[in-house]
């Protein structure tokens, strides 16, 4: 499903999504992002956890021309070891227009289980239809 | 008096590549990241870097640091000041401003090599003063 930025308010939820975290996948984001690939061979990076909740959120949410990430918050609660698979809760915390640009704040909260081992809130700025057309 | 340590400096070449392998990886296939005619259109006017796989760098200190204990209690709040054009050498970098309450506060940051930031905010570690 891909749901429409611009209609997107406050309190709104996307549908939940699995996210299992594979030894390719950590070896992989290792290798992009050039950290040493020894130092996380039990359990994943953090941040690759939150950069994959941001993949599922592109997944559902495909993103208007123009669109900006301005700002970025972690909280890391617990480790999670390599192979564990995760749920992703993504919903909307703030929106608001202002001065053409529509400002989206999404907030991906990832669990095993129970537990709540991360959250993350992205801030995503993208320009209204009219100041697109604008230019 | 058990401080915080000292957090190393992490120096990388962000290049087209490095940016095509982590959208790849990270499940990020914007094509303002990677291809240049979808760049052209859009706010930089050519493909840039994933504002993610700048902090990646940042993180990457941050654990070279705290290891699990990054991963078990870390927090980070930042936010992006430029764009990452590559190909470009960027240096990530964590600054002990307080250690207060069981937790130490850095004042992180990224800049290119010309020193344009590209990144500023702040990040937290669980750490523990009184102990050994």
């Amino acid at each position: 499903m891909t749901l429409t930025f611009h209609a997107l308010r406050r309190g709104d939820r996307l549908p939940p999504a699995q996210l299992t975290v594979g030894a390719a996948e950590v070896r992989a984001y290792l290798a992009a992002t050039g950290e040493p690939a020894a130092r996380w061979t039990a359990i994943a990076p953090p941040l690759a956890l939150g950069a994959w909740a941001i993949g599922e959120l592109l997944k559902q949410l495909a993103p208007p021309p123009g669109t900006l990430h301005a700002a970025q918050e972690f909280e890391f609660f617990a480790p999670v070891p390599i192979g564990a698979t995760l749920t992703v809760a993504l919903h909307v915390v703030q929106q608001a227009a202002h001065r053409g640009t529509n400002v989206v704040v999404f907030e991906a909260e990832l669990s095993a289980g129970d537990t709540l081992v991360q959250r993350g809130r992205a801030t995503v700025a993208a320009p209204l239809p009219q100041q697109t057309a604008g230019r | 008096m058990n401080a915080p340590p000292p957090v190393a400096p992490v120096t990388r070449r962000i290049d087209q590549a490095r940016v095509h392998a982590y959208a790849i990886a990270a499940r990020d296939r914007n094509p303002i990241h990677t291809d240049a005619a979808a760049a052209a259109a859009g706010a930089f006017g050519r493909p840039v870097a994933h504002g993610m796989l700048v902090l990646a760098l940042v993180a990457d200190a941050l654990a070279a640091t705290f290891g699990e204990r990054w991963a078990a209690g870390g927090t980070l709040k930042v936010r992006w000041r430029a764009p990452a054009v590559p190909p470009v050498d960027v240096t990530a970098t964590a600054t002990l401003r307080r250690c207060e309450a069981g937790v130490a506060t850095y004042d992180v940051a990224c800049h290119t090599i010309a020193g344009e930031q590209l990144l500023s905010g702040t990040a937290t570690v669980p750490w523990d003063e009184a102990a050994s």
